[in-house]
């Protein structure tokens, strides 16, 4: 039977995993976890990471720490906010401790828009960014389609753990079959094409984040997503360009591009 | 209103693709209407920015403080994250069209305008940043008086 610190530091410890392995903030993670330990009058030291966490309980005596590491990072705003409600449900005491364990359980269940959906959603955005640019109708159907090839690509690509091979193999895709479309047809703006299929792939939440940690004073957050974000824009970016560096060798012209 | 048409795409386009990407990301059902509008609503700052600035930068920065804003507000009336409202709402106003042509004028090698264009692309990256972090810290700072979600 696990007392009840035991019990608070596996809410706390899955709490905060969940917040930084579904887009959320580091400084929400801990916060969190700091205030599901005060809920239940435990000293709490908290060290979260982007990849990472780390924390100490104590009460009266008794103390435990637990070790967790945030293994494959996705953005999956429901269990975020699915997360959020239990811990303020704790922090009020609507809820006890054992059925916030069992929900945190059940949120981890939660299913991520997966196959179909996924590449639907991905190729309606692309198709729709197409229209916000001032494209027609060619480019948002060639933005939608190439952008759903794609993500449906990805899917079928093993999980790299992280790394961008999946960015560079976007990037390249989409200059490369946005300009193939665009060329068989002979018409259609391709940059605008390339653009959106790209829009949907940048990392601008890693980024947005990665200051917004620098601002709070979690340097160490800040810097690893800042930098993720920087060098996944990089590598999409040369992906784009080493499909369009082979369309200029292949005697294309470069008026065409932009 | 010199390009009514264009306007309107730009307001229909942002909707539909911050709508498209909120299904991707997964934001709950009943946020997902909010955060689209929230979406609409910086990229609409935003084309009013750049008509009356005539500087992407800081037609971005006001775009994003729009959306951070708006994020808030939404945030203590559906009693949700911000940052559900906020990571969609600045999806828009990314700038996919500055990363673009820094890597075209790389690799055409227009080296001047690779920089001044790169240069540019990571300012507004930095802006909107900043604008949805400032709007964090003050919303955070006077938290105990607005009691934040």
């Amino acid at each position: 039977m696990a007392t009840e610190v035991q019990k608070v530091i596996e809410t706390a410890r899955l709490s905060a995993g969940m917040i930084l392995a579904n887009g959320g903030e580091t400084y929400r993670a801990e916060e969190t976890a700091g205030r599901i330990g005060q809920a239940f009058d435990c000293e709490m030291d908290i060290i979260a990471l982007p990849t990472g966490l780390t924390m100490t309980v104590a009460r009266g005596g008794e103390s435990a720490s637990s070790i967790a590491r945030v293994g494959s990072r996705t953005v999956d705003l429901t269990r975020l906010e699915a997360v959020n409600a239990v811990s303020r449900a704790l922090t009020a005491h609507t809820m006890t401790l054992d059925e916030a364990l069992s929900s945190l359980k059940n949120i981890a269940a939660i299913k991520t828009p997966d196959g179909w959906r996924s590449v639907l959603a991905s190729g309606g955005s692309a198709g729709m960014f197409a229209v916000m640019f001032g494209g027609g109708w060619f480019e948002f159907l060639v933005a939608g389609l190439v952008s759903a090839v794609i993500q449906a690509l990805l899917l079928v690509l093993p999980d790299q753990g992280g790394a961008p091979l999946g960015c560079l193999l976007g990037g390249f895709l989409a200059a490369a079959l946005g300009l193939t479309a665009a060329t068989l047809c002979g018409r259609g703006n391709v940059s605008l094409i390339v653009v959106s299929i790209i829009m949907p792939q940048l990392p601008g939440l890693a980024f947005t984040n990665g200051i917004r940690d620098s601002m709070h004073g979690d340097m160490v957050s800040g810097v690893a997503r800042v930098t993720d974000a920087v060098m996944r824009a990089a590598v999409l970016a040369g992906g784009a360009g080493i499909a369009i560096w082979c369309y200029l060798r292949m005697g294309g012209a470069a008026t065409w591009l932009i | 209103m010199a390009d009514l048409m264009g306007v309107l795409k730009g307001l229909a386009g942002s909707f539909g693709a911050c709508l498209c990407f909120g299904l991707l990301f997964h934001v709950p059902k009943r946020c997902l209407l909010a955060s689209a509008l929230t979406g609409l609503t910086g990229y609409a700052v935003y084309m009013i920015g750049v008509a009356l600035l005539e500087s992407p930068v800081g037609a971005s920065f006001i775009g994003a403080l729009a959306a951070a804003l708006l994020s808030e507000i939404l945030a203590r009336r559906q009693k949700a994250p911000a940052i559900i409202f906020s990571m969609i709402g600045i999806v828009p106003l990314v700038p996919g069209a500055g990363l673009y042509s820094t890597m075209l004028a790389l690799v055409l090698k227009e080296y001047d305008r690779a920089v001044s264009t790169g240069v540019e692309t990571l300012l507004i990256s930095a802006c909107i940043a900043l604008a949805i972090a400032l709007v964090t810290l003050v919303t955070r700072a006077l938290g105990h008086r607005v009691r934040p979600e």
